[in-house]
């Protein structure tokens, strides 16, 4: 069924394409305008299902990826660093060279609008593409995860900032006396 | 032959097509206008159809309408007279005859969808002797 309303849709885009072109070698505008106006019409039914499908195939990859570990995202999300806002409006007063964005603003006149969608971009991009990446990045954490029984578990690791040699578990286990 | 080559002639071929296509499209395409004898005429047949029209519109009433549209396309005033015996075929005279573009033009205009319920169809497009100037000159 798929297939038919496709090829329908396809020969709909083709031959109104064709037929435009005939009528306006013959002179017949109104022909041709109504021909146009299919070929228009079957060319936006023909990029949204295209469009459609893509999605969907999309959906279908989302839905079928593992979920991430949760404690990596909290890890992750609580260890998030500060980000600075507006950093491109800011202006070193003894620069003179660099003063294009203020000036912009205040000449243009829509400096307003200009930083309003930058901040609405930039609060859409904080929630879309942190989350993902902290998503992405926890999956690739999983692969090099500790597993249960290692010799140096993670807890002993974590409460070290750096190998102790003076340890004398540590030394018998590298084979070295002092 | 390798594939530079390959791709070379494929290019040289490309543009060919390229400037033959244009070349012929413009051909069939460009509006060429030339004068006419004055005395000259062109005798147009022409079959209507109406469908669903309007209540107490004649078709000759219709047709009319559109070949008055048609001629101010072509900056001439049609003689309209319907064919003897039928009340479907009209046939369209203009003088002096149009040139090959304003034929085209002509043809184009009439079988347009311009008037709501009418669809007109050209039968035939012939040159006519003007019978007394021809007279008057033998």
């Amino acid at each position: 069924m798929k297939t038919i309303a496709w090829l329908v849709a396809g020969i709909t885009l083709l031959a109104a394409a064709v037929y435009t072109f005939v009528s306006l070698a013959r002179w017949e505008w109104n022909r041709a305008l109504f021909f146009a106006i299919v070929f228009v019409a079957a060319e936006v039914g023909l990029g949204i299902a295209l469009v459609l499908r893509r999605l969907a195939r999309v959906e279908a990859l989302v839905t079928d990826l593992p979920a991430p570990d949760p404690g990596a995202r909290r890890a992750l999300r609580d260890t998030r660093g500060e980000q600075e806002r507006f950093a491109w409006l800011r202006v070193d007063p003894t620069e003179v060279v660099g003063r294009t964005n203020v000036f912009i603003t205040l000449l243009v006149g829509g400096g307003v609008i200009l930083s309003g969608g930058a901040w609405l971009l930039d609060k859409l991009a904080s929630s879309t593409v942190d989350p993902r990446r902290e998503q992405r990045l926890g999956r690739e954490l999983d692969g090099i995860a500790y597993r249960p029984g290692l010799l140096v578990d993670e807890v002993d690791t974590l409460a070290r900032p750096s190998l102790d040699r003076d340890d004398p578990r540590v030394r018998s286990f590298l084979g070295t006396t002092r | 032959m390798s594939v530079p080559a390959r791709r070379g002639l494929l290019l040289v071929a490309l543009v060919l097509g390229v400037v033959v296509g244009v070349h012929v499209l413009r051909q069939a395409t460009m509006s060429t206008h030339y004068s006419t004898a004055p005395d000259s005429r062109l005798v147009v047949v022409i079959d209507a159809a109406a469908n669903r029209s309007e209540p107490g519109v004649e078709i000759a009433d219709m047709v009319d309408a559109q070949v008055d549209v048609c001629g101010l396309e072509v900056a001439r005033v049609p003689d309209i007279t319907p064919v003897a015996g039928t009340d479907d075929h009209f046939t369209v005279t203009v003088q002096p005859a149009l040139d090959s573009t304003d034929r085209k033009q002509l043809r184009g205009c009439l079988e347009d969808w311009a008037v709501d319920h009418l669809r007109l169809e050209v039968r035939s497009m012939e040159d006519e002797v003007v019978e007394e100037e021809a007279g008057g000159a033998g």
